[in-house]
């Protein structure tokens, strides 16, 4: 990953992670029932900036998925699954994109353009 | 033909309901609302309150004018007392009769015989209601609007310009309220294509079903205390419009308090949708009936869907009506709707299917079988073009829908099926106001295109 993807990535999976909570919280209570057209926009919006930044090999569903058809009214069940596995596939997507520091304190970073950068990250979830 | 025709409809104009000030007209039967004046008095427009005025005053004029020539005013209102144009009212036909001679001199006596009226005139001219017998809701309707008839027909001008309503050249005779005779002019105006009579549009915010001063109210809700009601004697019609004309002080009463209570008076809509409530319950009956016909299953089905699914659809689609028709020895219940291409995919419909008006068959039935698609195929031509929908309780077996497919393949026809799943989520919508009913249909069709061979 380069410089631009980390950042576009830094700024998309807390948007993702956020709509994928509140979309969970309607969800519990009716998960049957239809999002509006207005979220849906925007959640599309984010998938497909998901979309850009994963490629086709970290993608949960290439081929088969890539944003939401207004026509097919999905519901809150409906995007908390597809939401739920974009953010694993961000997920692991960072995990193959970080790399711990050899001296103490071993501390994790971004490997941009294939060199640890100096940018600070959370230490891997998925191996 | 178009089944309940309206204006709009003969022209290809596309617009709702809801989207125009008008009240849309019928072209072969009247807009069963009437035009009532205290909605006039009380709105807070000038412009609406000058028209009241004018209505009041012209038709104290007659009354001055039958204290000095009885015969002279008595023509006049005979002339106005039945407006056409406007196609208000009951009437099946459009076409009204006026008064005669005997009922115009009973309404312009009561100038003569009530000293109040004599000396004060009207304040509300649809009080006669109280006084004369067969003096109703349409009488006052008609009066008024033929009083206003200039300004109808300025509005009616300024309103066909703005939607695209053709208008041809035509002879309209009106009150002049500043000479206070009937004269005539040739205007141009929108025509009936079936009876090629002028048409007039009426303000939708000026339109009841029963008038806010009216006889049914003045019996429930102000004679209802008398002490003779009280005591479980009945009072008639006759004895109170007698008592009323000799005690006209009583009625200024009743006036007043109606005027006191005017917050309450709200002119009323063509079509109004049930609660939200209502909708749930009917939608619960539904679910729970059986299939079939069981203790009248198919008519509770029938009974309990044309209102749900007519004001589900309210706004993008307005309601013509349910009919009954017989295929085959068959009884077949359709709700019909105008296809006013309000909503992206009734364009689709009106442009691909030649839709001009939605027929929506409703099957209570287990499951439905090729004599079901059958009979609303051969119902498919003409305004309905073809494109149409099935109620029915549950998914159509695989042949049917195959059925449905191999229809669409060889004669471009769309029948859509819906079921109780579908009728669920609809009412989801309904009721919590995020997608519309319309989107429902949207996905059905989407999903069926998507079906079929390319």
């Amino acid at each position: 990953m380069n410089t631009q993807q980390v950042e576009t990535f830094l700024k998309l999976q807390p948007q993702l992670k956020s709509a994928y909570e509140e979309i969970s919280l309607f969800s519990k209570k009716k998960p049957t029932d239809a999002l509006n057209k207005f979220k849906l926009k925007f959640i599309n919006s984010i998938l497909a900036r998901a979309n850009e930044i994963l490629g086709e090999k970290y993608e949960p569903f290439p081929g088969e998925f890539d944003i939401f058809n207004e026509d097919d009214m999905p519901n809150n069940g409906d995007v908390v699954f597809i939401l739920s596995h974009y953010l694993t596939s961000l997920e692991k997507l960072r995990c193959d994109n970080i790399e711990k520091e050899k001296e103490y304190p071993s501390k994790w970073y971004w490997t941009i353009n294939g060199k640890i950068s100096k940018q600070e990250t959370d230490s891997p979830t998925i191996k | 033909m178009i089944i309940r025709p309206r204006l709009n409809d003969y022209h290809n104009l596309p617009f709702t309901q809801e989207e125009v000030d008008f009240a849309i007209p019928f072209l072969d039967e009247d807009i069963p609302l009437y035009l009532d004046p205290f909605l006039l008095w009380k709105s807070p427009s000038q412009q609406d309150n000058s028209l009241h005025a004018i209505i009041t005053n012209s038709f104290n004029y007659l009354g001055g004018l039958y204290l000095k020539d009885e015969r002279k005013a008595t023509e006049i209102l005979k002339e106005l007392s039945e407006c056409d144009e406007v196609g208000l009212g009951n009437s099946k036909t459009k076409q009204g009769k006026k008064i005669g001679d005997k009922f115009a001199n009973l309404i312009l006596s009561t100038f003569k015989d009530i000293l109040q009226i004599q000396k004060h005139g009207f304040t509300h001219f649809e009080v006669l209601q109280l006084l004369i017998e067969d003096f109703s809701k349409d009488r006052v309707s008609d009066i008024s609007c033929n009083f206003i008839k200039s300004f109808l027909i300025d509005y009616t001008i300024q309103q066909s310009e703005k939607y695209n309503i053709p208008r041809e050249s035509v002879e309209v005779q009106y009150f002049d309220t500043k000479n206070y005779k009937i004269i005539s002019e040739k205007i141009t105006l929108p025509i009936n294509p079936i009876t090629k009579v002028p048409i007039l549009l009426t303000p939708r915010r000026w339109l009841r079903f029963v008038p806010w001063i009216s006889f049914e109210d003045y019996f429930t809700n102000y004679i209802s205390t008398s002490q003779r009601l009280l005591q479980g004697k009945s009072i008639s019609r006759v004895e109170i419009l007698e008592f009323n004309r000799k005690n006209y002080d009583q009625v200024q009463t009743y006036i007043k308090r109606k005027q006191l209570e005017q917050k309450d008076c709200k002119n009323d809509p063509l079509f109004t949708q049930i609660p939200i409530l209502s909708s749930k319950r009917k939608k619960d009956t539904i679910l729970k009936l059986p299939t079939g016909k069981t203790n009248n299953a198919d008519k509770e089905y029938e009974n309990n869907l044309c209102p749900l699914l007519a004001s589900m659809f309210y706004p993008e689609l307005d309601f013509a009506q349910p009919q009954s028709r017989t295929d085959s020895g068959v009884l077949i219940r359709d709700l019909i709707f105008y296809n006013n291409t309000s909503w992206p995919l009734l364009k689709e419909i009106f442009e691909k299917f030649n839709s001009r008006q939605l027929i929506f068959e409703l099957k209570n039935v287990e499951a439905l079988d090729t004599d079901h698609i059958n009979q609303l195929n051969r119902y498919l031509s003409n305004e309905f073009g073809s494109f149409g929908v099935i109620f029915t309780r549950n998914q159509p077996p695989k042949n049917i829908f195959k059925n449905t497919i191999d229809l669409w393949s060889g004669q471009r026809k769309c029948i859509l099926i819906l079921d109780d799943t579908d009728l669920e989520s609809m009412c989801q919508v309904y009721e919590n106001k995020q997608r519309k009913p319309m989107d429902v249909i949207n996905k059905k069709y989407r999903e069926f295109i998507r079906d079929c061979p390319s």
